[in-house]
């Protein structure tokens, strides 16, 4: 018997497949085409407080094994997105509202009105433009600050949603675990740009995709070793083998992003793969194989 | 609206272009005016993302598609052979509604679009591009009732000059006008006295929404190339 059940915080999920924010929309759009069976947790697109209109053309770039993009947090603002909620609740699967603001006031006020969602997660990606434009998730003392301010507005599962481009990034998945974050996701995208060759015009981007796997593994890894929160670990994955590794990295569940605009039937194959990857060794869920990889060096 | 897998029936030289027909039987029935589908023809994820083409035409069971070499995506497709896999999603984007009667402007690869569109009305068609081997589909054009206009840009066959040029020339009569080609020929249509719509391009993610990779400005604000297009009212929409 598997048991493909996984607890984040207060947050049920029937597989540890969660959909990671920005690629799945939210869930609507993929009605009919994804299997929500295989599907354990929907993270919707980033919502803010007020509507973003998110950045001009060009905003996404093909890169070997990846996708480069500058969609700018584009979103109708939390009111327009709770209108949603009945069409958002009918894959009958647990909903994660991915928040994100310029102000600590701001992202208490959004969490506060995310009362109907089953988890919220923070995206600590984007700058504090009150407190000199320094990116929350960069800093130890930032991250943990707010973390710890959203906390007392909401008794939700609490995830804080990790930025691999800071060299401190242990210390600042420990500063969210110590201010009262439930889970932590890792990564969010890498940092670089893309260049036309004929107008020389050029952009920077997150990048994402097979390209930063074993970039996203290694975060995994680095701050398995030093929190005991969940996990979700996500960057790059595109099937069961790249699922697998980040839970021997030590995840509790995986993320699936950029592969998501590929084949959105990704969810139900890479959970099949999963399970005959544990029959096959005759092991009964994902707590049999969590972190437990060898180093060998 | 499921990933599907076809399998190329044929892939022929025109020209400049690829003529590819895809079994996939899937499709087609569901397939209106206006609409596009996510092609990827590889297994590997060295080139990531699948690619948005627009359906030229289709027959019971089958899609065809008309192809110009311009990266590494598209020129992979237009190497494939009759028998290979082929992964399609569609049909997406917005199905248009189309008048009895209507005039088609296509420049270059544009005509691609503009051939599918021509199963459903009548009228005039006018077709150009840089040279000769930039034209295609004038027979099947004819064949569904369009009279069809010719502009090359060398003079190589029809009217030399841009097709805009000859669209402005020789307008038969105000009808409403459905037009795909390069940013700049759309952008001086927006001059038409009339009715007038355009197929639009952008770089493209997922092709469902769920990306919002293919923003286009509008009067109205961002819109997006996938779900609320790819067909726009081209007075609408704001060129930068």
């Amino acid at each position: 018997m598997i048991d493909l059940s996984v607890k984040i915080g207060e947050l049920e999920l029937k597989t540890p497949i969660v959909l990671a924010s920005g690629t799945c929309g939210y869930g609507i759009e993929l009605k009919g085409i994804t299997d929500f069976g295989a599907v354990g947790a929907i993270t919707i697109k980033g919502v803010s407080l007020t509507p973003k209109e998110g950045n001009p053309p060009p905003r996404i770039f093909e890169t070997p094994c990846g996708v480069l993009n500058r969609i700018g947090l584009e979103n109708p603002g939390i009111e327009k997105v709770l209108e949603l909620m009945p069409e958002m609740r009918k894959p009958g699967v647990p909903l994660i509202a991915n928040l994100h603001a310029e102000t600590v006031d701001d992202f208490k006020k959004l969490a506060a009105l995310c009362m109907d969602f089953d988890a919220i997660e923070l995206n600590l990606s984007c700058p504090n433009v009150k407190e000199g434009g320094i990116v929350w998730g960069k800093d130890p003392s930032l991250a943990g600050r707010v973390t710890g301010e959203v906390r007392k507005v909401t008794k939700k599962t609490l995830i804080v949603k990790l930025t691999p481009n800071t060299d401190r990034l242990e210390d600042v998945a420990l500063a969210c675990e110590e201010a009262g974050a439930d889970a932590l996701s890792l990564v969010n995208t890498y940092q670089g740009m893309e260049i036309d060759l004929d107008t020389w015009e050029a952009w920077r981007g997150g990048l994402s995709g097979p390209a930063i796997r074993p970039l996203a593994l290694f975060a995994v890894r680095r701050v398995y070793e030093k929190v005991k929160i969940p996990l979700i670990g996500m960057g790059g994955i595109k099937d069961e083998n790249d699922a697998i590794k980040f839970f021997l990295a030590g995840a509790s569940a995986i993320g699936l992003g950029s592969i998501m605009l590929r084949d959105p039937e990704a969810p139900r194959r890479v959970l099949s793969g999963i399970i005959k990857y544990l029959k096959e060794r005759n092991l009964h869920g994902i707590k049999d194989i969590k972190g437990r990889l060898r180093w060998k060096d | 609206m499921r990933l599907r897998e076809g399998r190329v029936k044929r892939n022929e030289k025109k020209g400049n272009f690829y003529w590819m027909e895809v079994e996939v039987p899937e499709i087609p029935s569901l397939a209106g005016p206006g609409q596009f589908v996510m092609v990827r023809g590889w297994e590997g994820y060295e080139l990531f993302l699948p690619r948005p083409l627009s359906i030229a035409w289709s027959s019971p069971t089958c899609l065809f598609f008309l192809i110009r070499v311009k990266g590494r995506g598209t020129e992979l497709l237009s190497r494939m052979k009759p028998g290979e896999k082929i992964w399609i999603t569609g049909p997406l984007g917005r199905r248009i509604e189309l008048p009895e009667k209507f005039i088609l402007v296509g420049g270059g690869i544009g005509i691609a679009p503009l051939l599918f569109l021509s199963r459903w009305g009548k009228g005039y068609a006018f077709v150009g591009g840089k040279n000769k081997d930039e034209i295609f589909g004038t027979e099947l054009l004819e064949k569904n009732g369009f009279e069809v206009l010719l502009a090359t840009e060398d003079g190589s066959l029809g009217y030399k000059g841009t097709v805009v040029d000859l669209f402005f020339k020789k307008l038969p009569e105000r009808l409403p006008v459905y037009a795909c080609g390069p940013r700049p020929m759309l952008e001086k249509l927006q001059g038409y006295d009339g009715e007038i719509y355009g197929f639009l391009e952008e770089r493209m993610g997922c092709g469902m929404g769920i990306c919002k990779g293919c923003a286009i400005r509008t009067k109205g604000g961002i819109k997006h190339l996938c779900t609320d297009g790819p067909v726009f009212n081209l007075k609408e929409v704001v060129f930068d």
